[in-house]
């Protein structure tokens, strides 16, 4: 009954009696405004997530003043550094000392506790005394550096997070051949850093796998006897044109230094990881929108009509009162629109949960401080843009409806009452032994238009959301795979260049049956005039052909041969970036010395500029005669406890064995699961909000025939079991129809992975459709109870006294 | 006339007498000088003080020198402290091919050949670069005597002769405009040398001191390469020194360069 303020109102009689009426199926209402509304949370929220990561990236990049180009030299004496400063196009310039070391023990600062760490980490120290500020880091805690402290250093935040160091903690570092004490004064976080820092040149860049400490440069003058540099950090002027500064840059260093590579602030690896990975959320969420928005047209139109059907007769009495039909589409547009703004304000305040959600994982799963979150007012204008279209598509069809009344439909019966099973239905129906289910699987289809959507709506939500684990098992998966395809049993690396005789003696000493050297590195690819002699950083492995042990997947050409020493493969992106395919020829320099590569075959690599070169190749162009970086073992019985000898030996960073990198691959990947695990949830709820407002209307709509039923002796608990069974049996075919669906979307969402990352290759497995469908087959009977107990709220008598029983 | 050859610098460390008594002109006098440093083998231990602001860094290195008809090594390693040791570089001088320069750094466990142009470069702090590593380098540079005086600390009657690069890649890739030596005019060993900059202003001057005669060659005690200003300098003492005593070709090996 309407309160008499609300009677009150200055609106038109008909946008009174509608809006009145809404409280009747408010709750169907709700389950529409909530699909509606989770498919806008989902665009809004996970897109302006992912923005937001990456603005919060640049803000901390501009915070941090990061640099615009890093110059990687061998290190060298600063005095021998040329002018780099006067380059033109350069602004300003920091030199600094990166050396890879270990950290071997922490005494706890509190207790003095001593604790094993083995953790390599990279001691960088300012070269110079300098007034830059390029990659300057933020104090989280402690004191920073302080020259009347040499010993104090400050540490990266995720030395701290991933390894228990704190503030005052006394810290055992390996330098070269010498053991320094260092004590914590600070803790920092750095833009350059931002992933929880991974050492990119192992083979698995796993979290935390490299620590991050700033030093007194004191601290390495007095090592060497003279202050050493290998990387110069420059910020460009912002009319600069990058690429010819780049090679004058590189042009002037190499007169006196001998120059390894230089990386600009987008090809960085953590900046590329990155992009990458929420380049793979840009290509999911769109699909989860649109399973959405499919699901909200469906419903909405669906509930609309059932509006306008449920009022035909109201509305034929207000038409034959005078009220024009244009008044009357009026109101219910005028409805349709606080309808449309509440979905809005909803999914907006939704978008919110679903953004901090996503950026928790994200940040969580790559080790990124949490970015700010920061609804895009693009992505809220076409959410809203979006449901507007879809409120005014699902209106424009009930309106049409509205149109059509005359004031003799008040007259009329409703005609879904006069519903019946078809043959195949009756002919199901008679099949089965028992009443609760062939009552069951006749009342599916006497409705069979809106059964047949409800399938196809659950299915498309099951399917696709199947998809998304079949599509991220698969990325795991065929990481993993490619792991398990090669032929050696660990990949040993070692922390820098190792000799010939070294290496044998390593091998011999540890009882190695077989080995295979690999070395590894950065060429720059020189573009030709006509690219304006553009540099394009290669990150080169060098292998032996004739020991083909570590397996790519080949997607064109040949894989690399001793018959052919320049012959080099390259990852696929890459030579889509260059324009090269293969026996395309390239020019590479390797610190100062070009060479002419052909290009044997392309691959599908995780990250982009990957090439694969002959080892003698490599090594030629490296200066790296007779060295390794690193090598592949093979036929040690027990990789255990080689693991422990080569842990122990001065030239090896880390040994990682086949097992041990599928593990670390599944380990890294467990937080991305949440994120779609996150997914799926919401699509679960879609479905059941969809199998609440559509199958759940026909339940209604047929209560006088459960009344017959109770009055015929049926007990309450089977009119339950029919509409629980019903429910069930839509939801079993959904999940049928939902298998395929899943099949094909993954292949859909897999190629286009593929396209921006490396090659997947979809695997099919039950336990990703199970993940799906078995919260699915628990939770969607669950929508049949409270559609029941609307059912058998009704005392019996109060029926038979209405005679509203069938 | 590609007779490169190895001493320490174009200062020389080592230097031989030479029997001609008369007034020779600049090329033969050098020439002279650079005969005098070709022991078969010699081995040389010294204390290197770099002094500069603050307290002198002291370090120790060995210096193996072998000389064959048509190529001339020497590796230079340090001993002490803990910070250089191991550190080390290789020089080869083959008639009819560049100079090959290798430097090792233990810290970063790499070996890195020394291009040309990286000759200019400052070593391991010192006041040395790696060009003053290598031998006279006869055929790329203009000698001519300037005048006669006195050899100063080290006694004795001096030639003044001045070197300046002929050779266009040498010009290119030194970090000297020219040279001006003082060659004992008795013991044909360079007492004392300038080394003037690009800009042709005085950069670095270097001395020996202490002459003794072992066997037949003329070898200075002390050695010293010091800023134009005095601000900074390299001190080299020799602790001991065996010449023609063989030793293994390991000692001047790429092998030997980068053991730890």
């Amino acid at each position: 009954m309407m309160p008499a303020w609300f009677r009150r109102l200055p609106f038109p009689t008909p946008l009174k009696h509608l809006a009145g009426s809404t409280w009747l199926m408010a709750g169907r209402l709700l389950a529409m405004g909530s699909i509606a509304g989770f498919g806008l949370a989902v665009f809004v929220g996970a897109l302006s997530a992912i923005d937001s990561a990456l603005d919060s990236r640049d803000i901390w990049y501009a915070q941090g003043h990061l640099a615009d180009l890093e110059l990687r030299v061998a290190a060298d004496d600063v005095e021998n550094f040329p002018a780099l400063r006067n380059v033109p196009g350069v602004a300003d310039l920091r030199l600094r000392m990166v050396y890879p070391g270990a950290l071997e023990r922490v005494e706890s600062g509190q207790g003095g506790a001593r604790r094993e760490v083995g953790v390599r980490v990279l001691a960088i120290a300012t070269a110079r005394d300098s007034d830059s500020t390029i990659n300057t880091q933020q104090l989280v805690s402690g004191k920073p550096l302080d020259a009347q402290d040499p010993e104090g250093v400050v540490i990266e935040r995720s030395l701290a997070r991933y390894h228990d160091v704190g503030v005052g903690d006394r810290l055992n570092v390996k330098l070269g051949k010498e053991r320094i004490d260092l004590h914590v004064r600070g803790i920092v976080s750095d833009a350059e850093f931002l992933l929880a820092p991974a050492n990119p040149s192992l083979f698995v860049p796993s979290k935390g796998s490299l620590g991050v400490i700033y030093l007194q440069p004191a601290v390495l003058s007095k090592r060497f006897g003279f202050m050493p540099a290998n990387s110069a950090l420059f910020r460009l002027k912002t009319d600069a044109d990058p690429h010819s500064v780049r090679t004058d840059i590189i042009e002037l260093a190499q007169t006196r230094l001998n120059v390894d590579h230089t990386l600009a602030r987008d090809e960085q690896f953590s900046h590329q990881f990155l992009e990458k990975d929420l380049g793979m959320f840009r290509i999911v969420v769109p699909v989860i929108v649109m399973v959405s928005a499919l699901s909200a047209v469906f419903v909405t139109s669906f509930l609309f009509l059932q509006w306008v059907a449920g009022e035909r007769k109201t509305m034929a009495v207000f038409l034959a009162l005078g009220h024009p039909p244009s008044r009357l589409a009026a109101s219910f547009a005028a409805m349709f629109l606080y309808l449309a703004g509440g979905v809005v304000l909803g999914g907006l305040a939704f978008s919110m949960m679903v953004g901090q959600g996503f950026l928790q994982n994200f940040s969580e799963a790559i080790g990124l401080p949490m970015p700010v979150l920061a609804l895009s007012p693009a992505y809220i204008g076409w959410g809203m843009a979006g449901v507007l279209a879809v409120f005014a598509l699902a209106g424009g069809i009930a309106l049409s409806r509205v149109f059509g009344l005359t004031p003799r439909d008040a007259m009329r019966d409703d005609v879904a009452r006069t519903r019946r099973p078809d043959r195949l239905g009756s002919l199901l129906g008679r099949l089965l032994p028992t009443s609760w289910l062939r009552i069951a699987v006749r009342s599916l289809f006497r409705h069979r238009v809106v059964s047949l959507v409800s399938i196809v709506a659950v299915a498309l939500g099951f399917g696709i959301n199947a998809a998304f684990f079949i599509a991220f098992s698969s990325f795991v998966g065929t990481s993993v795979k490619r792991v398990e395809a090669n032929q050696w049993d660990a990949a040993v690396d070692f922390v820098a260049p190792v000799w010939k005789e070294d290496v044998e003696r390593l091998v011999s000493d540890n009882g190695i049956e077989d080995y295979a050297e690999y070395t590894k590195g950065v060429a720059q690819v020189i573009g030709t005039m006509a690219q304006g002699g553009r540099r394009t950083n290669l990150y080169v492995a060098g292998f032996d052909p004739d020991k083909p042990w570590h397996v790519v997947a080949m997607t064109a050409g040949q894989p690399l041969s001793a018959k052919q020493e320049n012959g080099i493969l390259l990852e696929q992106s890459t030579a889509r970036e260059l324009g090269v395919g293969v026996n395309d020829t390239l020019t590479v320099e390797v610190q100062g010395q070009r060479a002419v590569v052909r290009i044997r075959g392309l691959f599908s690599g995780a990250m982009p500029g990957e090439a694969h070169f002959t080892l003698a190749m490599h090594r030629r162009l490296a200066d790296l005669d007779e060295r390794a970086t690193g090598l592949f073992v093979r036929g040690h019985g027990d990789l255990d406890t080689l693991d422990n000898s080569l842990r122990q030996h001065p030239d090896v960073q880390q040994m990682l064995t086949r097992d041990q990198v599928s593990r670390e691959i599944l380990s890294a990947s467990g937080q991305v699961t949440e994120i779609i695990r996150l997914g799926a949830m919401i699509s679960l709820a879609i479905a059941a909000l969809f199998v609440f407002a559509c199958v759940g209307y026909t339940v209604l709509q047929r209560r006088r025939e459960y009344q017959m039923l109770r009055l015929l002796g049926y007990s309450d608990s089977v009119v339950v079991a029919i509409i629980v069974v019903e429910i069930a049996l839509l939801g079993a075919a959904a999940m049928l129809l939902a298998a395929p669906i899943g099949a094909v979307a993954a292949e859909y969402l897999n190629q286009k992975l593929s396209q921006a990352w490396f090659q997947i290759d979809t695997i099919i497995s039950a336990s990703d459709y199970l993940k799906t469908f078995l919260p699915g087959f628990i939770l969607l009977p669950l929508v049949a109870l409270p559609v029941a107990r609307t059912v058998l709220r009704v005392p019996l008598e109060q029926d038979l006294r209405t005679r509203e029983i069938s | 006339m590609n007779k490169a050859t190895l001493v320490l610098c174009c200062m020389s460390l080592i230097s031989l007498p030479v029997s001609a008594a008369t007034a020779p002109d600049a090329m033969a006098l050098m020439k002279q000088v650079d005969q005098g440093n070709r022991p078969t083998f010699e081995k040389v231990t010294m204390k290197m003080e770099v002094r500069g602001s603050g307290d002198p860094l002291v370090r120790d290195l060995t210096w193996h020198f072998t000389n064959a008809p048509a190529k001339r090594t020497s590796l230079l390693k340090f001993n002490s402290p803990a910070n250089v040791q191991g550190s080390g570089t290789l020089v080869v001088e083959q008639q009819g091919e560049d100079n090959a320069i290798w430097h090792y750094q233990p810290s970063t466990r790499n070996v890195r050949r020394i291009s040309s142009q990286h000759r200019q470069n400052r070593f391991m702090g010192t006041d040395f670069v790696f060009e003053d590593f290598e031998g006279l380098k006869l055929d790329k540079y203009r000698f001519s005597l300037l005048r006669k005086e006195s050899c100063g600390n080290a006694g004795g009657s001096c030639e003044v002769v001045e070197a300046v690069a002929t050779d266009k890649s040498e010009k290119a890739g030194s970090s000297y405009s020219k040279k001006l030596f003082w060659v004992d005019a008795d013991k044909h060993v360079i007492t004392r040398t300038e080394l003037y900059d690009t800009d042709g202003k005085l950069a670095k001057t270097y001395e020996s001191s202490g002459f003794r005669k072992l066997g037949s060659h003329w070898r200075p005690q002390v050695q010293e390469m010091r800023t134009a200003d005095g601000s900074h300098s390299t001190r080299l003492t020799e602790v001991d020194r065996s010449l023609d005593q063989p030793f293994d070709a390991y000692y001047v090996s790429q092998q030997y360069l980068r053991s730890d």
